[in-house]
């Protein structure tokens, strides 16, 4: 390899072509130029030492804790949701308006 | 979102965004309460995407979001963040091969890590990641030339 070629491909260029972006034109230039070469293979130790995260477990109770505050979210946004909407809910009205004319019924029975 | 789907979403990406938060935060008990927050997020959203590619990103989306609001509104992080290390993520031998040290990567900004993170391991572009982290594609591209000459140059002066 030689040092001798004059222009070197710019940083941003290397770094697009060690992380296999772009290919073709530079591999030439690099495969000539020892300075460019070093360049390149260190962006690669780079990009390979991040290849080695591994992914992580999420422990049990964690996952125990996501799934109980959804429980919890769920019957919270149903009483909400049943408070917002109550009118919507036929059982409920026809209850309501069985209370009702037990109510009036016993307030005429009692004011007789 | 139906808990079916829920269960499907969790199985699917609960490691990998666990994982992404964890490289963020530096800290295990953090990680588990952004974990927690980033799913009750899910369970309320009606817009969780159908697909899993495009789930995978709005995650990791929701999940920088959550993780900057939890800096923001804890003091305590960075003193936890100095009980963990980068490396404890990794396979340690294989690192340890390269020469790599992931000292470093505690020189880099939160965007910095993030950027690289969803780069180099994951393989997003810059325009996805863009669209992850909601920046502009070109400061994408800059922030991650930044991040990258510096750990070239910590390589660098390790090999010197």
């Amino acid at each position: 390899m030689s040092d001798t070629v004059q222009k070197h491909p710019s940083e941003e260029e290397l770094i697009q072509y060690a992380l296999g972006q772009e290919c073709g034109e530079l591999e030439e230039h690099i495969t000539t130029c020892s300075q460019c070469y070093e360049f390149v293979e260190e962006m690669r130790i780079v990009k390979a030492a991040f290849s080695h995260i591994d992914e992580q477990p999420v422990s049990g109770s964690v996952r125990n804790k996501i799934f109980e505050s959804i429980k919890k979210d769920t019957s919270l946004s149903k009483i909400s949701h049943f408070i917002q909407h109550w009118y919507t809910y036929p059982f409920f009205i026809g209850l309501l308006t069985i209370f009702w004319v037990l109510f009036l019924y016993f307030i005429y029975i009692f004011s007789q | 979102m139906q808990e079916k789907e829920f269960r499907a979403v969790y199985n699917t990406f609960a490691g990998k965004v666990y994982t992404f938060i964890l490289w963020l935060t530096q800290s295990r008990s953090s990680a588990d309460d952004i974990l927690q927050e980033v799913f009750l997020k899910v369970w309320r959203s009606d817009s969780v995407p159908k697909n899993e590619e495009e789930q995978l990103r709005w995650l990791y989306s929701v999940a920088r979001n959550a993780t900057v609001d939890h800096f923001r509104k804890s003091n305590r992080f960075s003193k936890l963040r100095q009980n963990f290390k980068h490396e404890l993520l990794c396979t340690p031998r294989e690192s340890a091969e390269l020469g790599f040290e992931w000292e470093w990567v505690e020189e880099l900004a939160e965007t910095e890590k993030a950027i690289l993170y969803l780069h180099l391991r994951d393989g997003y572009t810059y325009r996805e990641i863009a669209e992850i982290l909601d920046l502009k594609e070109n400061n994408v591209r800059i922030k991650a030339f930044r991040a990258l000459k510096l750990l070239r140059n910590k390589l660098k002066k390790k090999e010197l």
